[in-house]
C-alpha cells in the first residue's frame, strides 16, 4: 500500500494528510483504496493469463481483533477480510504493520526498510501507538514508542514531525527550547517527559503533547526540557 | 504389564509394531547402519522366542508368566545371563527414534524398564495427549524434551487466546523428576516468566532452549535464563510474542560466558550457508534480489516475498539447481490484491529445480495445467502447500475446479507427507487424495468440498494421516462420525466453520472415550446452544485429539470438553 502511494508521486503522502475530511489521519476513504489498488494492477509486463480481480463474497471484517497497530496501518474498513485468512502467521503480518506505521511516523522510507529486514523476536503484545498533539497544529500525529531507543531519538523524531508548524514566525525554524514535551500517563496526569527511565516512560505514556514553554508552569525549570 | 515368552512374545511384538504409532514419534532418524542394528535386534528377539518355545514344548502347555523372578528359569534368566542390562541398554541406544523405542518397551516388563531409564529424548506432539507427571515419572533420565501445544491453526488467530497450551506443568514436572534435562523445545505454548525462572534454576546441565511461536513471557524471563544457565550453548527464539522490557536481559549473560554457541532471535531459520530468508524484506529491489540469488548456486532453501515475481523465480530456476525448499510469501495480504507471482513462476521452478521437495507458495491464481506440469517435473515433493489467496477461486484459464491439478500432485508425488490445498475444489479432489496420498500425514483444507463424502474419502483412504485441519468447508456430522476408529490413529482433528453440530460431537464423545472432544465457542455460545433445541446448532470450532490424560483441567470457560 505504501508502495502504491509512491506510484502517485512524491508528495502524495503529504497531500493526503492535508486533505480536509472527517476522520483520523491514517484512515483512508473507500475511494482512495480502490484507486490505489487499480494503480497497482498495471504491471509492466502483461501476463498471458488474465489477472483475476474477483472479490471474495463472504468476507467478514473481523480483522479488528488485532491490536491498535493493525487498525492504524490497515487499509480502510471497506476492504473486508476473512478471519485467519490468508494463512500467514500473525507474527509475519504484524512485522509488516509495524514497518508501515513506522514509515508513517518517521516519514522516511529508508528507515522502514532497515526495520523490516531484521525484525527482532520481541514484539509487544500491547499496542504502543500514542497520539502526539502540538499546540497550534491543525492535526495530530501518531507514533510508535517502541521505535525509539531513548529520549533523544524521540525528541529528534518529534522535532522532525512538527517542524512545519513551529516555523511560522521564525525564519530559522523551530527553536527547541520554546517547547516542552509532556505526556499523559496511566493515571491521567500531565507529566514532563524525561524524568523516568525510558522503558518505564514507554509503558506508562498514553498521549504526548508538545506545549509552548509559556504555558508550562510549575513543571520544572527551562533547563529540564533538555533531554 | 506382563508379557510372556514364545508365541505370546512374537504376538506382542507384532501388536507393538502396530500400536507404536499411538505413542507418537516419527520414523527413524538413523539411516546408516540401521539395517545391521535391526538384524542384531531381530536375532535377539528370535533367540528369546526360541527359549520360550523350548520351554513350551517341555512343559506341554502355554504359559504366560510375567518377566518376574519366577520366570527367570524360562526366559528372564535366560536372556539376562546372555545379555545383561547394560548390553540390552547398549542395543537400545542404536534405536534413537521414538517410535522404535516405544516398540521395544512393549516387549516385556524388563525391557520396558531398561528402555525408559535409558531414554534420552522424548517428543510430545500434543501436550494434552499425556500428563506431564506421567512422562517425567516414566523417563527420569531424559535429556531432551520437545512439547507442542496449540493446534496449527492457532498461527492464524483461529484459536482464541487463553485456550491453553501451558508450559508450566511440563517445566514443573521436569523440575521434580528429570533434573538431568539439557534441552527443551517448545512450540505454540504459553510460557510464563516464572516458568523460565524455574527452568533456569532447576537443571544444572541445561544447555539449549528453543521456543517457537510461544507467548506469555517477557525479556525478564530471558534474563533469568541468561543469568542462571551457566552451560547455555543454544538459545533459539523464533516468532514468539515476547514482551520487550528492554535490552537489559542481554547483559545478563555472565562475563565469563564462554559456552554460548548459537543465539538466534532474529527469525532467521537454519544455517545461513544453506538457506536464505528474505521474507521480511519487502523493499528489497527485485532486480537486486534476483542478481544476488543468481549467484547463490548452492542454495538449498530459499524464503522470499512475492515481490520476486515470476521473472525472479525464473532466475532462481536457472541458477539454484540444488534448491530443495522454496517459500514464497505474500507481501499484500488482501484477497483481491495484486501479486507478481503466478502459476508461471511455479512451473519455471519445477522445470529448473528437480530436487525441490518442500514448497509453500502464496499466489493469486493457478491452473490445473500448471499443477499437472509441476507434478510431472517434481515427483519428489514431501511437502506441498499452495495458498491461492482468494478462497474458492477456480482455474483462471478454464474456470474449472482445481481438482485435477491437485489430483496430479498426489498421484505423482508418492512420498507426499504434507499437503495444503486451496482454490475452487469439489469432493473429487478428496477422492484423489484418499486414493493416492498414502504417505500423507498432515492435510490442511480451507473453503473446499461439496459434501460429507469429501472428508470421508480422506478419513478412509489416507492410511498415515496424523493431523487433519479443516476450515469453512461443508463437512458435517456424517463425516465426523463416518470413521470414528480413525481418530485413535491420529494426533488431532481441527474443524472450524463447518457443518458439525453439538449432537454429532456428543455422539463422537460417547463412542470414543479415549478422545478429548473440545468444542470451542469464543462468543460464549454455550447459552446459545442450549436455547436452540429446535434446529441443530453448529459448532463453531472443534478440536478432537486422542489422549491418555482425560479431560484437561486448565480449559477456559469457552471450551467445553465432552
Amino acid at each position: 500500500m505504501e508502495a502504491a502511494v509512491g506510484y502517485l508521486g512524491v508528495n502524495a503522502d503529504n497531500l493526503k494528510d492535508t486533505e480536509l475530511r472527517l476522520g483520523l489521519p491514517g484512515t483512508g476513504a473507500v475511494d482512495d483504496h480502490h484507486h490505489l489498488s487499480s494503480q497497482k494492477a498495471l504491471p509492466s509486463s502483461v501476463p498471458s493469463t488474465p489477472r483475476g480481480k474477483k472479490r471474495a463474497a463472504e468476507d467478514n471484517d473481523d480483522e479488528a481483533t488485532e491490536s491498535d497497530d493493525a487498525v492504524e496501518a490497515a487499509p480502510p474498513v471497506a476492504k473486508a477480510q476473512v478471519v485467519g485468512w490468508p494463512p500467514v502467521r500473525s507474527y509475519r503480518k504484524s512485522c509488516f504493520q509495524v514497518a508501515a506505521s513506522k514509515s508513517k511516523a518517521v516519514g522516511n522510507k529508508d528507515e522502514a526498510s532497515k526495520n523490516t529486514t531484521a525484525p527482532a523476536a520481541a514484539v509487544a503484545t500491547n499496542g504502543s501507538l500514542v497520539k502526539v498533539s502540538m499546540d497550534g497544529a491543525p492535526y495530530l500525529r501518531k507514533i510508535d514508542l517502541r521505535m525509539y531507543k531513548g529520549y533523544r531519538e524521540l525528541r529528534e523524531a518529534l522535532e522532525a514531525m512538527f517542524v512545519c508548524f513551529s516555523g511560522a514566525d521564525n525564519n530559522s525554524g523551530a527553536n527547541p527550547s520554546e517547547f516542552a514535551i509532556t505526556y499523559q500517563d496511566k493515571d491521567g496526569d500531565l507529566m514532563l517527559v524525561g524524568d523516568v527511565p525510558f522503558d518505564m516512560f514507554t509503558r506508562t505514556c498514553k498521549k504526548l503533547r508538545i506545549m509552548k514553554r509559556s504555558e508550562v508552569t510549575g513543571l520544572g525549570s527551562p533547563r529540564q526540557t533538555k533531554i | 504389564m506382563g508379557f510372556g515368552p514364545g508365541r505370546s512374545q512374537s504376538f506382542f511384538l507384532v501388536l507393538a509394531a502396530a500400536r507404536s504409532e499411538k505413542l507418537g514419534g516419527r520414523g527413524s532418524h538413523v539411516q546408516i547402519g540401521y539395517e545391521w542394528q535391526m538384524c542384531f535386534f531381530v536375532c535377539l528377539l528370535i533367540s528369546c522366542w526360541f527359549l520360550g518355545e523350548r520351554n513350551n514344548l517341555e512343559t506341554g502347555r502355554k504359559r504366560i508368566p510375567s518377566c518376574s523372578s519366577s520366570s527367570k528359569a524360562v526366559l528372564g534368566e535366560g536372556t539376562m545371563t546372555y545379555f545383561p542390562e547394560e548390553v540390552v541398554e547398549h542395543i537400545f541406544s542404536f534405536l534413537p527414534a521414538q517410535r522404535d523405542r516405544n516398540t521395544v518397551s512393549l516387549v516385556c516388563k524388563v525391557w520396558y524398564e531398561i528402555e525408559r531409564l535409558s531414554r534420552r529424548s522424548v517428543f510430545v506432539g500434543n501436550c494434552y495427549a499425556v500428563r506431564a507427571e506421567r512422562v517425567a515419572l516414566r523417563f527420569p533420565n531424559v535429556r531432551a524434551l520437545t512439547v507442542k501445544g496449540k493446534p496449527h491453526f492457532a498461527d492464524f488467530n483461529l484459536v482464541p487466546p487463553d485456550w491453553g497450551g501451558y508450559a508450566g506443568p511440563w517445566i514443573e514436572a521436569a523440575a521434580r523428576g528429570c533434573v538431568g534435562l539439557e534441552e527443551l523445545r517448545m512450540k505454540r505454548m504459553v510460557v510464563s516468566d516464572e516458568s523460565l525462572e524455574l527452568l533456569s534454576r532447576s537443571f544444572p546441565r541445561f544447555r539449549a532452549l528453543v521456543l517457537i511461536s510461544c507467548e506469555g513471557f517477557s525479556t525478564d524471563g530471558l534474563a533469568a535464563i541468561a543469568s542462571h544457565c551457566k552451560l547455555l550453548s543454544e538459545l533459539d527464539l523464533q516468532e514468539n510474542e515476547v514482551e520487550d522490557r528492554g535490552p537489559r536481559w542481554l547483559s545478563c549473560f555472565p562475563d565469563s560466558c564462554t559456552s554460548l554457541v548459537s543465539l538466534n532471535f532474529a527469525c532467521i531459520k537454519g544455517e545461513v550457508n544453506a538457506g536464505l530468508n528474505l521474507s521480511y524484506a519487502p523493499t528489497l529491489d527485485a532486480s537486486d534480489l534476483t542478481k544476488m540469488i543468481s549467484r547463490c548456486v548452492k542454495l538449498q532453501r530459499l524464503w522470499v516475498l512475492d515481490c520476486i515475481s515470476d521473472k525472479g523465480l525464473q532466475v532462481v530456476a536457472s541458477s539454484c539447481k540444488d534448491l530443495q525448499e522454496l517459500r514464497v510469501f505474500p507481501s499484500d495480504f488482501y484477497v483481491a490484491g495484486y501479486s507478481a507471482v503466478t502459476e508461471e513462476g511455479l512451473v519455471a521452478i519445477s522445470l529448473g529445480c528437480p530436487k525441490l521437495n518442500s514448497l509453500l507458495y502464496f499466489c493469486h491464481q493457478m491452473t490445473n495445467a500448471a499443477l499437472i506440469t509441476v507434478a510431472k517435473n517434481c515427483p519428489n515433493f514431501t511437502r506441498f502447500r499452495l495458498c491461492i489467496l482468494e478462497p474458492g477461486k477456480p482455474d483462471v484459464m478454464t474456470n474449472q475446479p482445481l481438482d485435477e491439478g491437485f489430483g496430479a500432485i498426489v498421484r505423482e508425488c508418492k512420498g507426499l507427507r504434507r499437503l495444503s490445498i486451496s482454490g475452487l475444489l469439489t469432493d473429487k479432489v478428496f477422492m484423489y487424495i484418499g486414493k493416492y496420498a498414502k504417505q500423507l500425514e498432515m492435510l490442511s483444507i480451507a473453503f473446499a468440498g461439496d459434501s460429507d463424502k469429501g472428508m470421508m474419502h480422506v478419513m478412509n483412504g489416507c492410511k498415515n494421516l496424523r493431523k487433519l485441519e479443516i476450515r469453512d468447508s461443508p463437512f458435517g456430522d456424517a463425516a465426523l462420525l463416518g470413521n470414528v476408529a480413525k481418530y485413535e490413529t491420529m494426533r488431532s482433528l481441527w474443524m472450524s466453520s463447518c457443518n458439525v453440530t453439538l449432537k454429532g460431537c456428543q455422539v463422537l464423545a460417547s463412542k470414543m472415550p479415549m478422545l478429548n472432544i473440545e468444542v470451542i465457542n469464543e462468543w460464549d455460545g454455550c447459552n446459545e446452544m442450549e436455547e436452540n433445541h429446535g434446529e441443530l446448532p453448529k459448532v463453531e470450532k472443534l478440536y478432537v485429539y486422542r489422549t491418555t490424560a482425560g479431560a484437561r483441567d486448565d480449559a477456559p470457560n469457552f471450551v467445553k470438553i465432552l
